[in-house]
Order: structure tokens, then C-alpha cells, then sequence
């Protein structure tokens, strides 16, 4: 009786937690791919000429990052201009998960007041809603701001459309003499600045983390000499005139610190300098060159080329307030030549140039897995720096032998050319999130 | 010579005249009361007698009261005896009557005693008789027991054999529901995974749960992370998935789709 009271109740429950067991289906793969968005024309409230499209600007921003898929204008199937107006039912029927609509109005000062959206279509909600006032000359950044909420209301990270970068412009004048241009821009390329120019090379320019002072080297005295400078009053001064070379400056993440190159000993050696005080800390010490150092995130490691191993690889050595910490160790394995290493804001990734049957492309190392991945097809790719989110990598490329900067994501998957009117483009770097003014 | 010489010379005449007259009057008392005539009537010859009377009328008179006399004094006597008797009589039956009723107590005593020992003895018998019959109703119970016991066996042999046979009914009911819902999560899983776009840049290792509602149809009510990724692109990528998948394919059986179609999980683990 007890037995089968006890058979009863066990049966009883195995049924019963057999009806109440959910059923799981465990998905194992998809496709890797861009999320589809459509992003509608905005509308024009007003008179006047229309500016520059924000909705192109907008879509690519987003496929630049390379997480992004923005219809091609063709393929929207209606024009909404805001989300009352929206079908949900028709835009499912395209599989584009996300549709962003808006208007631009003109105010009576010529600026603008901008609306836009930014809904989820199958479950027919918006997901973002703004109402942002633009000047006239604004519009771009306006637009790039909206592509950076697009960005982190999707991919809950922050996008880094809002920024800059800085790289050296070659130009010939008119007597045919090249001049050498420090410039920066929007980190599409637009609205560029030129914000120092010399008849001598100008190389290696580097961001202060508070996005305000760059760090360059300049031959105007006939050998590399590192130069400070504020972007914004374009004041500058020299900060290392060693002799020798005085090369490949990088700013420390705590803004106080330049790890760079000096030949001051004879052979090219990597060196912290206090900016305040100008003291110097020897990191390397070998009869190779060691050059091109970058810090890790926080400061705790500098990653830097050497070719002590035979041919250029590269290199890492932990430091303890700026003190190096150990023996430098290899980090790249991959070919004979990896050089100039950008690490990402995480520490998660390093870009490198790297060349592989006799070309120099752009490839990334993921630290923690060792995969090592070649994200561009150019034949003299090089420069490689990341945006502040980590997320995307520009680069300076080859195009028609002028030197262009091109745009890769973090998994190669998107590419995208910055277009640049004149000249040979060369060493880009991504400004930090922030310029403050 | 007349009554009154007579009553000179033998005033106790007199005296025993009205006594003879007061006793006649007593002996009459009753029937003079009741009925007038014989008054009457007595009253008339007393009349003629006073009429009529001489000497040895008198002396026959005489006689007569002594007569009557003696027979009063007989009947007095009588009487008395029969008062006599008659308390002798009354007596005698006291005492007869004292008799009985000690008799009768003592009957009564020994009827008592009687009925006592006989209450004992019906009681008893009574007590016997109860016994006897909770000797029978324990037998008659004990057999229905066993009446039951025996038809329960049956019953349980019957339910037995019922049982397994909606066991293996169930089992084969389970089988052909397991192979349905089989069937629909493989194509669910790959609708699922058609409409799936992710970026392996998203992060390593990520996982997420999204709770999908269905209606009947297999439309998607609505799909909702109920375990995070920690990466939210990671999350609306499969949140999407799920919704693009819209309409899921779903069993015709609605007691099916009830109980394991209308609420489900799906799992987004590309590192498997």
C-alpha cells in the first residue's frame, strides 16, 4: 500500500513536472551579419536649400561601425516621418528590424529644430525619441550625435561617430614644393582643419586623453623633434629635442606621461617621459630597434616593435609606475612583420600592420582567444588606430598611389573609405570621446 | 278496671308501655318516617285498642308486653349475641384479614425476592442472548469483510489490468506527442536560426533566454529576454531572431500546443 501510495506520488509529480518543464529550444548558429535598418529621408520643414542629408550621414555612420545594414534608399517602401505615421505590418515585411524616421525644421534664427525616432519594428514601439536644436554649421555633428544614440540604444555601447581624428596631409604647392599638414576632422573625414603646417615632415601625432593637445614629431630643424600642441589655440611647443632621433610620442592614459623613441643612447630605445618634469625612464635595453610604443589600458604595459627577434614583431612590457616590470615578451607570432601597434580602449584587441605575401594590411590580435585576424586587402596598409569604443579601426590605405583613410570594423566586416578632396592622406589617429572646450 | 288502675297498680305497665311504645317507635322509626299510612294505620288501632281494653285483655296485654318483653329481652339478647357475634365475627375476621395481609407481604416479600432473582435470570438471558447475537453479527461482518476484501482484489486485478493498459496507451500517446514536439522544435530551430543576425564581434561566450508567447497560430505575441547576455546587442539580435521567425511552426493539437507551444524558451548559444 505504502509502495504504491509512494509509486502514486512520484508518478504524479513526473507528470506533473513534465507539464510544467518549458520547453527550450537552444538556437546554435545563425548568420553572421550586419543588422538590417532603415533610416527614412528626413523631412524638410522650411525654405531654403536643404543641407547636407542627414539621413545619409546617419546610415553611414552605422555601416561603418559594421554592425549595421542600412537599407538602400530604393528598398524603403514609404516615407515616414515620424512614428504615428509607420506601418509596422509593411516594414516587417522587409525583415529590417529597425526604422529610423525624422524632420528637420527650420527656425526662424536659420537654425534647426530636429526630431527623429528610432522605432523597433516588430514590436512596433519606438525605442528612442528626440528633439535636438542644431546650428546651421552643426548639422553634421548633429547628425553624428544621432548615429551615436542609434548606436547605444541598439548595441547598449557607446558609439564613437562624435569624434575626430587627426593625420597628416602631404599637399604640393604652387612652386611644386610638398607642404606637410597637421589637420583633423570629424571621424567621418568632414569639416576638416588644418591646424599646423610646415614645408618640413610632420609624423606620429598623438591625442592627450582629455582630446585637447596633440603630440607630434616635426623635422622643421632637420631631424624628428617632438612638439606639443592645443588644437584649439593652435599653441605649440617643442617637448623633446634629444639628439638622435626623437620619435613615435604616445600619450599615457593618465595625460602626464609620453611614452616615446630615443636614440639619445645610440641605438632607438623606448622611454617614458615625465611632461612636467622631463625626466626620463629607460623601458628597453637591446641592440635591436625598439620603437613604436602604445600603452595599455590604465597604463599598466606598453606594447612596442621591435626586431630583436630577426624581423619586426611586437612586443610587450608590463610597467609598475612607469617602471618596466620583467623582460619585454613577444606577443605576435603570426608572418615576419608585425608593426605599430593600436590597442583598443578595453585591451581586448591590438591592430597591427601587418604584411603577409609581400603586402602591408591591417590585421587584429584578440589577446585573451590569440586569434589573429587580417581585416583589409590593400597592398600598403598602415597606421592602424581604434576608436575610442573599440569597435572600429581607421587606417591609412593606398588608392591610386594617394594616400587615403579607410574605416574597418573590429571583425573586418565593414569597410568604408573617408573621402578626401587633395593629397596624400597618411597616420591617422581617432581622438578619445571627448574634446572638451 | 281500667288502663289507669291498671297503671296504679302496675305502674311499670306504664313505663313498659312507653318503652314497648318508644321501642315500637324505634322498631318502626324507619318506616314511620318513610311512609305516612302505616302512621295512620297504627294510630287507628291504638285508638280501637283503648276502646276495647278489660282486664283479662290487659293481662293478655300484660302478657303480651311481658311476651314482648322476653322477646325483647330474647331479642336483645339475640342482639346482643349477634353484636357479639358480630364483634366476635369482625374480630375473627381482623384477625383473618391481619392473616392475610401478612400472608400476603410475605408473599409479597418472598414475590419480591422472586422477581429479583428472576430479573437476574432474564438478564442474564438477555445478556446471553446479545452475546450470541454479536457472535453472529461478528461472523456476518468478518464475511462481508471478507466479501469485500475478495471484491476489491477483483476491483484492484481489473484496475491493474486497466491501468496498464492506459499506461501503454499513455506511453504511446507520449511517444507520438514526444516525436511531435520534436518534429516542430526542429523546425522552429530552424526558422529560428534563418532569421538570426549576430556578429561574432558581439563578445565571446555569450548566452541569452528569450521567452517566446504564442498564439495558436504560432504568431509571436512577444518575445522578451528573461536571461541576459550582458551584451545587448547580443539580446535584441535574438530578440529579433525570434521575431522575424513570426509565424512559428506550431502542432495542429491544440491540447499540445496548450501545454508545450504557447510558452517556450529559446536559447541563443552559438558557442556550442
Amino acid at each position: 500500500m505504502l509502495r504504491k501510495s509512494i509509486l502514486i506520488l512520484f508518478s504524479w509529480l513526473l507528470v506533473n513536472s513534465l507539464a510544467h518543464a518549458i520547453l527550450t529550444i537552444e538556437i546554435t548558429s545563425g548568420s553572421e551579419g550586419a543588422q538590417p535598418i532603415a533610416i527614412v529621408p528626413f523631412q524638410w520643414v522650411g525654405k531654403g536649400t536643404r543641407p547636407a542629408s542627414l539621413k545619409n550621414i546617419i546610415a553611414a555612420d552605422l555601416q561603418r561601425s559594421g554592425q549595421f545594414s542600412p537599407l538602400p534608399n530604393k528598398d524603403l517602401i514609404s516615407q515616414p516621418h515620424q512614428g504615428t505615421e509607420v506601418k509596422y505590418k509593411t516594414w516587417r515585411a522587409l525583415n529590417v528590424g529597425y526604422l529610423v524616421v525624422g524632420k528637420i525644421q527650420v527656425m526662424a534664427d536659420d537654425s534647426y529644430q530636429i526630431q527623429f525616432q528610432l522605432l523597433d519594428v516588430f514590436k512596433g514601439r519606438q525605442l528612442a525619441g528626440y528633439s535636438i536644436r542644431s546650428l546651421n554649421s552643426g548639422l553634421r555633428r548633429t547628425a553624428h550625435h544621432i548615429s551615436d544614440i542609434i548606436y547605444k540604444t541598439i548595441t547598449g555601447e557607446e558609439g564613437a561617430f562624435n569624434t575626430h581624428i587627426s593625420y597628416i596631409t602631404v599637399t604640393k604647392d604652387k612652386q611644386n614644393k610638398k607642404r606637410y599638414q597637421l589637420a583633423i576632422a570629424d571621424a567621418d573625414g568632414y569639416n576638416e582643419k588644418i591646424i599646423y603646417s610646415s614645408s618640413q615632415p610632420l609624423m606620429s601625432p598623438s591625442w592627450s586623453p582629455d582630446g585637447t593637445r596633440l603630440a607630434y614629431v616635426s623635422f622643421l630643424n632637420g631631424r624628428p623633434e617632438i612638439y606639443v600642441q592645443n588644437i584649439f589655440s593652435a599653441k605649440k611647443e617643442k617637448l623633446v629635442s634629444f639628439k638622435g632621433l626623437n620619435n613615435a610620442p604616445r600619450w599615457s592614459p593618465d595625460g602626464k606621461h609620453l611614452a616615446l623613441t630615443l636614440s639619445k643612447d645610440g641605438n632607438p630605445e623606448i622611454y617614458i617621459m615625465n611632461i612636467n618634469s622631463r625626466k626620463l625612464t629607460r623601458i628597453t635595453r637591446s641592440y635591436a630597434i625598439d620603437t613604436e610604443p602604445e600603452w595599455l589600458p590604465g597604463g599598466k604595459g606598453l606594447i612596442f616593435t621591435s626586431d630583436r627577434g630577426g624581423s619586426p614583431q611586437l612586443y610587450e612590457v608590463k610597467l609598475n609606475r612607469n617602471k618596466p616590470i620583467g623582460r619585454a615578451q613577444r606577443l605576435t607570432f603570426e608572418g615576419n612583420y608585425n608593426s605599430r601597434a593600436s590597442v583598443s580602449n578595453d585591451g581586448r584587441y591590438i591592430a597591427m600592420v601587418h604584411r603577409t605575401q609581400g603586402k602591408f594590411r591591417i590585421a587584429v590580435l584578440e589577446r585573451e582567444t590569440k586569434h589573429f585576424n587580417v581585416l583589409t586587402n590593400g597592398n600598403l596598409d598602415e597606421s592602424p588606430s581604434f576608436a575610442p569604443n573599440g569597435r572600429m579601426i581607421i587606417y591609412a590605405t593606398e588608392e591610386k598611389f594617394r594616400g587615403i583613410l579607410s574605416v574597418v570594423s573590429v571583425d573586418g566586416r565593414a569597410r568604408q573609405r573617408l573621402s578626401f578632396k587633395q593629397g596624400d592622406v597618411r597616420e591617422p589617429v581617432w581622438s578619445p570621446y571627448k574634446i572638451n572646450k | 278496671m281500667t288502663i289507669w288502675q291498671t297503671i296504679r297498680n302496675n305502674p311499670s305497665v306504664l313505663a313498659w308501655a312507653i318503652i314497648i311504645h318508644v321501642l315500637a317507635f324505634i322498631a318502626i322509626g324507619v318506616s314511620f318516617k318513610s311512609s305516612d299510612p302505616k302512621i295512620s294505620t297504627f294510630k287507628k288501632e291504638k285508638v280501637i285498642e283503648a276502646i276495647a281494653v278489660d282486664e283479662s285483655k290487659i293481662q293478655e296485654e300484660i302478657n303480651k308486653l311481658k311476651k314482648a318483653d322476653k322477646r325483647k329481652k330474647r331479642d336483645q339478647k339475640r342482639l346482643q349475641d349477634k353484636a357479639k357475634k358480630a364483634k366476635k365475627d369482625r374480630k375473627k375476621e381482623e384477625r383473618k384479614l391481619q392473616a392475610i395481609k401478612k400472608k400476603q407481604k410475605e408473599q409479597e416479600v418472598i414475590n419480591k425476592k422472586k422477581s429479583i432473582k428472576e430479573n437476574k435470570r432474564l438478564a442474564e438471558i438477555e445478556r446471553k442472548q446479545k452475546e450470541t447475537q454479536n457472535e453472529l453479527n461478528k461472523l456476518e461482518k468478518q464475511q462481508q469483510e471478507k466479501k469485500a476484501l475478495l471484491e476489491k482484489e477483483e476491483k484492484d486485478r481489473q484496475e491493474k489490468i486497466a491501468e496498464k493498459k492506459r499506461a501503454s496507451e499513455k506511453r504511446k500517446r507520449e511517444e507520438h506527442e514526444n516525436a511531435e514536439i520534436e518534429k516542430y522544435r526542429y523546425l522552429i530551430n530552424n526558422k529560428v536560426s534563418r532569421n538570426w543576425i549576430y556578429l561574432d564581434s558581439y563578445g565571446k561566450g555569450l548566452v541569452c533566454i528569450i521567452e517566446i508567447r504564442l498564439l495558436p497560430s504560432g504568431d509571436v505575441l512577444s518575445a522578451n529576454v528573461i536571461q541576459s547576455s550582458g551584451n545587448i546587442a547580443f539580446d535584441r539580435s535574438a530578440e529579433l531572431a525570434a521575431m522575424r521567425a513570426s509565424p512559428f511552426p506550431v502542432p495542429k493539437s491544440t491540447d499540445l500546443f496548450q501545454r508545450k507551444f504557447r510558452k517556450m524558451n529559446v536559447k541563443f548559444n552559438p558557442t556550442k
